[in-house]
């Protein structure tokens, strides 16, 4: 069986818009206001970090694709990639401070005091989930879903199962992409555990995906065309970190940023893992 | 699309770690919930749990070892010809798909963080993030080394669900031939309990451990909350059939649906709910009246078990009052990101055996659940095609459609 699967069709996945939040100048840590994204004004203070990355970034890529209300609503479906869970380092800490008798954690402080201080609203705020439901929740969409964690490969089989659902007329348009929190406290010691030495920024990255003829029935046109994606477990592929690590937002970053950059040519990218390869190949 | 073949399968529950033991709990409809006894939680509203026993822990992290148990279990259950399923399929043909429950945070580590300031970036020799999914999944691929990427599921209470329902589809459209898929978690931990207690989520009904779980009761207070997990072995139907494997049930569809509603609550009409049971349909190529038993996500909570009646009514029309419809929550509680795996396992298994399990504790019907919830008792049924719903927090809906395989 060879692996890499050629994704030349006679209706072959376009890119109708691209959106990104992340950092510029250097800077690695980056936050988004995300009020005018917001149907409800008084929900933002549900948002986490990386909940105001995803939402700003999808709805960038939304508003690009020139979708917006009942277009998105049933035939959406979100794949997406989120990176290591930010548990909020205030909430996490006011708790560890009401939990510790001297220097070590009690269970009979944390039931009698941490747990009483705890807003339990501010408890979803870092769950994996939130930035789909935020986005389900704000832009209307009330297809399926992909939700998957934490690297780049993991975003690559959401890419594939965009697709696939694409192909298979599962949904008429995905927002793919994925988005990373990364100078959380507890991310940034989750990196150096595993040896993970770039810069990890915070970020976010969303495309909009849609069949050529479905974009050519909305009267847009397609920035990209998904030229081949697949995966090997024999062959290396190049890999395209630039410099930084953005762990699951490594591929929608890149086609962003390609696509930004007059998307010349074609971009190639890839990643790999133990025992596998992953690739795809995008094109004007 | 290929046809897909569940022809393993491993489980770790509150009511036993083999199938038989997990079988005849269901069918007996024994309840696995009892105290406490992993922490002193004397000061929290809800102090029972659907607890898991291995006879050896060596992971800090429980969840781990739950995985690596059920996945194990579900390897030699699909291999008892022993000819080794790995030496059946190249690299590339072999994946994992897991829905995983949350990092377990270290507190004593945190601890010492907030006391040397909580300033830094981070804090040396600290290790604060003990268990990411990644890394789970990565000890299975140790005994089970797939050539692609994992799916990792993270849709809260849907994940198992999720895992399962993305392995379907690889094996389906032919990107993989066989998979490893299910899900794990433990959120016995004073954080995930304090956590769920916080949320007014849970049932305290403390004296009475083995009654607390109660879906579609009148009286319901809550969930219990649960551990464990279950991993099936899914395989492409002709690679199956050529190593002579024995066939357990056939995946035909899944759908999934977001609701765009609450965070915590479900959308009370359950239209969410019902998109998922129709697109799972759809896929499966079968109309509402083929399915004759749903396994539901029935957790006993006062807003989902009536918002899940709607959904099926709204899906299944008049058939849904002759629709037998039980949830394994009642037994073994919650079980969060492992819930849909652990109960699709349920389903096969009683399916297999020609039953249907009960849900316990429904003693005071809810006039809002009007349906056949199979109280109490286990009831012979003849079932061809099973349906299982999982809906998480945050709208997010799933459900599975399988055959029998002894059908």
């Amino acid at each position: 069986m060879d692996a890499y699967l050629s994704e030349h069709a006679r209706d072959p996945v376009v890119v109708t818009g691209a959106g990104c939040e992340c950092p510029v100048d250097g800077a690695l840590s980056h936050d988004v206001d995300p009020v005018p994204y917001l149907r409800v004004r008084k929900t933002a203070k549900y948002l986490s970090k990386q909940d105001r990355l995803a939402l700003g970034a999808a709805s960038r890529a939304v508003r690009a694709a020139g979708l917006g209300g009942d277009e998105l609503e049933h035939r959406t479906l979100i794949a997406m990639g989120v990176g290591p869970i930010p548990f909020q380092r205030d909430e996490a800490l006011a708790v560890a401070e009401l939990s510790r008798v001297e220097e070590a954690f009690s269970v009979d402080r944390f039931c009698r005091e941490a747990y009483e201080a705890v807003n339990p609203m501010l408890l979803f705020a870092c769950l994996p989930n939130m930035p789909a439901y935020h986005l389900s929740a704000n832009l209307g969409i009330r297809g399926g879903y992909y939700l998957t964690y934490p690297s780049c490969g993991e975003t690559y089989q959401a890419l594939q199962h965009a697709v696939d659902s694409l192909r298979e007329g599962i949904c008429s348009v995905v927002l793919f992409g994925a988005v990373a929190d990364q100078q959380n406290f507890l991310v940034h010691n989750h990196h150096r555990k595993v040896g993970q030495l770039l810069p990890a920024p915070d970020c976010a990255s969303f495309l909009v995906l849609e069949t050529q003829s479905h974009a050519a029935a909305r009267q847009v046109s397609a920035l990209a065309r998904l030229e081949r994606l697949g995966w090997t477990a024999e062959r290396a592929v190049p890999q395209d970190a630039g410099g930084c690590y953005y762990g699951p937002v490594e591929l929608p970053l890149a086609v962003a940023r390609w696509l930004d950059g007059a998307g010349v040519g074609g971009l190639r990218h890839g990643a790999s893992g133990s025992g596998w390869a992953v690739e795809s190949e995008w094109r004007v | 699309m290929n046809r897909v073949a569940v022809t393993g399968l491993g489980v770790v529950t509150p009511l036993g770690n083999t199938l038989e033991a997990y079988r005849q709990g269901l069918l007996e409809g024994r309840s696995g919930v009892s105290t406490l006894s992993l922490f002193a939680a004397d000061a929290l509203p809800s102090r029972i749990a659907g607890q898991c026993t291995l006879p050896q822990f060596c992971f800090k992290d429980r969840k781990v070892d739950f995985a690596l148990q059920a996945a194990r279990a579900a390897v030699d259950h699909a291999n008892r010809s022993g000819e080794g399923l790995a030496r059946c399929y190249a690299p590339h043909e072999r994946g994992i798909s897991m829905g995983v429950g949350l990092e377990l945070l270290n507190m004593p580590d945190l601890i010492r963080y907030a006391a040397s300031g909580g300033s830094g970036p981070d804090l040396p020799g600290a290790d604060f993030l003990q268990t990411p999914g990644d890394w789970c999944v990565r000890q299975m691929a140790r005994f089970f080394p797939a050539g692609q990427p994992a799916s990792i599921h993270v849709s809260a209470c849907a994940a198992g669900t999720d895992a399962i329902g993305d392995a379907y589809g690889r094996i389906a459209r032919g990107r993989a031939r066989i998979m490893l898929a299910g899900g794990a978690d433990s959120m016995l931990n004073p954080l995930g309990l304090g956590g769920f207690c916080k949320l007014n989520a849970l049932s305290t009904r403390n004296a009475e451990p083995a009654r607390a779980s109660r879906p579609f009761d009148r009286s319901r207070d809550g969930f219990v909350l649960g551990e464990g997990a279950a991993v099936l072995v899914l395989e492409a139907w002709d690679g199956a059939i050529r190593r002579g494997a024995e066939i357990f049930a056939e995946v035909l569809g899944y759908g999934t649906a977001l609701d765009a509603g609450s965070i915590s609550e479900p959308d009370p009409a359950g239209s969410g709910a019902a998109r998922a049971m129709q697109r799972a349909l759809a896929q499966a190529n079968l109309r509402p009246c083929d399915i004759s038993y749903v396994n539901a996500h029935g957790t006993a909570t006062p807003k989902n078990d009536p918002a899940e009646t709607r959904a099926i009514k709204s899906v299944f029309g008049d058939h849904a009052y002759a629709l037998p419809v039980s949830s394994t929550k009642s037994m073994i509680g919650h079980l969060i990101s492992a819930a849909g795996a652990v109960e699709a396992a349920a389903a096969i298994l009683c399916a297999g055996a020609g039953m249907v399990h009960p849900t316990i504790n429904l003693v005071h019907p809810d006039p809002e659940c009007d349906l056949d919830y199979v109280p109490e008792t286990a009831r012979p049924a003849h079932i061809r095609y099973f349906m299982s719903n999982s809906f998480a927090f945050g709208g997010m809906n799933a459900s599975l459609v399988f055959r029998n395989g002894r059908s």
